[in-house]
């Protein structure tokens, strides 16, 4: 499989620069900006996005005055479109705000940290048949990590900020997120099993050959919920946003950002929505499969990358969507609530999935 | 055992069932969504019910409306508003115009075009004291005992401030120049007042109201003193007072300010000697407007070039015409006016002297009050002491020295009426006798 810096380096190649260390770093700054780009409209979208949605849940209508150019958009219900860039604006010429007793070092750090741990998972992540900046043959395994260096970030940023709320807000969330990285592995792990490889290409090589993971077996069903659960306590969205539990902790750990910082806070928290929503379709719903396949229906005109990267894109916004529709109906769980239900409900049944599918594979 | 997995068997029930109401409420979104979005729309008034019919209740003050049809402008509601919140100006057509402003639904003749009727309700304090006033009911709070008028109307806010000064007087330029507005309009818009054409004459001459000769006075070259001794000369001839006695009255005044020096000893000879009054006299086929006063044509400043200094020199004008003076007290004004704003060039001299002697001489300055009949003063009149009879001696009068009778068919026609009236005393008949005498 080829990665998108591969082909730009081969691209470059034939232009004859003959410099190959010059064109890794174009081809490097190209896809980084890109990647940049991605982040930047997600979260510009999900939040107008997740405003409409909450709205509508709750019999309101969310924004409607602000448009772009005068044009709003729908005028009963989808109005408003430019309610968020306007609020980006708003946002990125705040004052930023630093406390006197903070830890400015670290705090500063912080965000940026927050911030390359979404944007390195998003090198591994592949958007389509061979669209990914950088193909590893351990996808998984690299996403996982990468998603991990997130709550370092979190930690300084609840530390430095010298505050109890903030600290309070930053140790829920290391515990957490800690916490639920166990069973999005096991579930994982229960994919890599049945195909044996860690490579997100192969892996929908896979159920493109064999059928989509969700309707795989039982078994996988079920570590299908439970990724998907663990998944919204990973990104620490309600109800599992103890971290942040407005009415308990103020903002938790982002209580003392503002501005530029916490805007991009805001905006890793978007693209890691974004980041578990595309993992989920590509492992449990057929990445960039058109979803005629499941019923045995090949349409070619229906595939190729581009297709590829609709699919994928309409697979993950259902997941945001869902996502959102969580947040919208469950209350917060409760500090001993949350850890119950990971260490008590998630991990054994992740656990025991493991052993089943193992058996499940051995019979079939 | 058990329990852990009813635990969990309940808890995926809540989960699908919660799930499934909050999708239920973004699907049915059309029909469940309660948000009003308020600036464009409103929810409907609703009919209160507050123990009593609304037609008992006193007011309910919610905003002021005036029915404008009905205005006749008598200015009554702006002088009873605390704050001055109500703007009225009025066009009132000339005599003899054709223009006829319409009845009110009282019956009433209107005198007058309202021309702006403004009430800035960012002001207004609700104390419904206008309200009272208005002879034609028209001016009232909406709502409430007035609801068969105007519906209520809690809440009328705009975008912008101005929108809050609501006007409700909104004639047509054509209707405001056909009641003969057309200054009022050039005034309003901030342009010089509009010529009239030449080729309209006036339907009537203008009564021949005397004048009070200022001549005199106006010799005095200082500012102040000048003012001092006009107000004092204007009292004392408006209580008809003759030449020596006003002479005393303008000493005594000037006196009084410290503003009397031995230079002003002439001026008061002179007061001593002047007519008091000088009769713009009816002379019927003279066009008074065009050739105010003096006979001076303000046209002819027209040919200065400067804007600055033709305004400079047309208010002068105006204002000294408008005082009675003569020609030459006129072109004396504006030059001191001209000269004080630094304007005075030769050109402007050239002007001047063609204004004080124009090429054409259409009427010599003093020959108008010469030719008219005698100045009869009717302040005379007011020695009778009977109310009612010095209003019918007065009304008289009026009539007909409009229709240009001699002073002794006037005295004679005034006798006469009185005497039908049955009010003619001796007492009366002397004084009206003296009508003559004081001319």
């Amino acid at each position: 499989m080829n990665s998108v810096i591969d082909s730009m380096m081969k691209i470059f190649g034939s232009l004859g620069t003959g410099n190959s260390a010059l064109g890794l770093v174009l081809a490097v700054v190209i896809a980084g900006l890109v990647v940049f780009t991605i982040m930047a409209v997600m979260a510009i979208v999900a939040v107008y996005f997740e405003r409409k949605v909450s709205a509508f849940m709750q019999d309101r209508i969310g924004p409607m005055e602000v448009g772009i150019f005068g044009f709003k958009g729908g005028k009963q219900f989808w109005g408003g479109i430019g309610q968020t860039l306007a609020d980006t604006v708003k946002l990125l010429v705040k004052e930023d705000i630093l406390p006197k007793e903070a830890d400015k070092k670290l705090m500063i750090m912080a965000p940026f940290i927050i911030f390359i741990a979404s944007f390195l998972t998003f090198i591994g992540v592949p958007l389509s048949d061979g669209l990914v900046v950088s193909d590893f043959n351990i996808g998984v395994f690299y996403i996982m990590a990468a998603g991990s260096i997130g709550v370092i970030g979190i930690i300084l940023a609840g530390w430095s900020s010298n505050n109890k709320w903030s600290l309070y807000g930053a140790l829920r969330s290391a515990a957490q997120i800690i916490s639920y990285e166990i069973p999005i592995g096991l579930s994982l792990m229960l994919v890599v099993i049945v195909v044996g490889s860690l490579n997100f290409g192969d892996i929908v090589a896979w159920q493109a050959d064999h059928r989509w993971f969700f309707i795989h077996s039982p078994f996988a069903f079920i570590a299908f919920i439970i990724y998907v659960i663990a998944g919204v306590a990973e990104t620490n969205r309600t109800p599992f946003d103890i971290p942040e539990a407005e009415s308990e902790l103020v903002a938790g750990w982002m209580t003392e950002y503002s501005g530029f910082r916490w805007s991009i806070f805001f905006m890793s928290e978007y693209a890691n929505v974004l980041i578990i929503s595309i993992i989920a379709s590509i492992i449990f719903l057929g990445g960039w499969l058109s979803p005629l396949a499941i019923f045995g229906v090949h349409v070619s005109w229906l595939e190729g990358p581009l297709w590829g990267l609709f699919w994928i894109f309409s697979k993950a916004v259902f997941f945001v969507f869902v996502m959102m529709w969580f947040r919208w109906t469950f209350p917060r769980l409760r500090v001993d609530q949350l850890m119950y239900f990971c260490w008590k409900v998630l991990i054994p049944f992740a656990l025991a999935n493991l052993i089943f599918i193992s058996v499940w594979e051995l019979i079939f | 055992m058990g329990e852990y997995f009813k635990n969990i068997y309940t808890g995926l029930q809540s989960f699908i069932a919660g799930l499934q109401l909050s999708l239920h409420h973004y699907h049915s979104r059309k029909k469940l969504v309660a948000t009003l979005q308020y600036p464009h729309e409103k929810w409907p008034v609703e009919e209160r019910h507050i123990g009593f019919d609304l037609q008992e209740y006193n007011v309910v003050r919610s905003r002021l409306h005036v029915d404008i049809n009905d205005c006749i402008g008598c200015n009554q509601c702006v002088r009873a508003c605390p704050v001055d919140c109500i703007t009225i100006e009025s066009v009132k057509p000339p005599k003899g115009s054709e223009f006829d402003p319409g009845t009110t639904s009282n019956g009433t003749q209107k005198r007058m075009l309202v021309a702006r009727f403004d009430i800035d309700l960012t002001e207004c304090m609700f104390c419904n004291l206008c309200t009272y006033p208005c002879p034609e009911d028209c001016i009232y709070m909406v709502g409430g005992p007035n609801s068969a008028k105007h519906q209520i109307e809690y809440e009328y806010s705009k975008r912008d401030r101005k929108d809050l000064i609501f006007r409700f007087a909104n004639p047509s330029e054509e209707e405001i120049i056909a009641a003969g507005g057309a200054d009022y309009l050039a005034k309003k818009k901030g342009l010089p007042p509009p010529e009239k054409p030449a080729a309209e004459p006036k339907a009537k001459p203008k009564t021949a109201e005397p004048k009070i000769n200022y001549e005199p006075v106006n010799a005095i070259t200082d500012r102040m003193t000048r003012s001092l001794a006009k107000k004092a000369y204007t009292a004392a001839v408006r209580a008809g007072k003759t030449a020596s006695e006003t002479a005393v009255a303008v000493k005594q005044a000037l006196e009084e300010a410290g503003k009397y020096s031995s230079d002003l000893d002439t001026v008061m000879e002179s007061i001593g000697k002047a007519e008091l009054m000088t009769q713009a006299g009816p002379a019927p086929e003279k066009k008074v407007v065009e050739q105010p006063a003096g006979g001076l044509d303000i046209k002819l400043l027209n040919d200065l070039t400067d804007r600055m200094t033709r305004g400079i020199a047309k208010k002068a004008f105006m204002a000294a015409t408008r005082e009675g003076q003569d020609a030459k007290a006129v072109v004396r004004s504006i030059q001191t006016a001209l000269e004080a704003a630094d304007k005075f060039t030769d050109e402007v001299k050239a002007v001047l002297a063609k204004l004080e002697s124009p090429g054409e001489a259409p009427v010599k300055p003093a020959a108008a009050p010469k030719t008219a009949a005698p100045a009869l003063n009717i302040k005379v009149l007011n020695g009778i002491s009977d109310k009612m009879t010095r209003g019918l001696a007065k009304k008289t009068f009026m009539a007909a020295q409009r229709a240009g009778k001699s002073p002794a068919d006037i005295v004679t026609e005034v006798k006469e009426t009185l005497e039908d009236a049955g009010k003619l005393t001796p007492e009366f008949a002397k004084i009206i006798d003296s009508l003559r005498e004081d001319a």
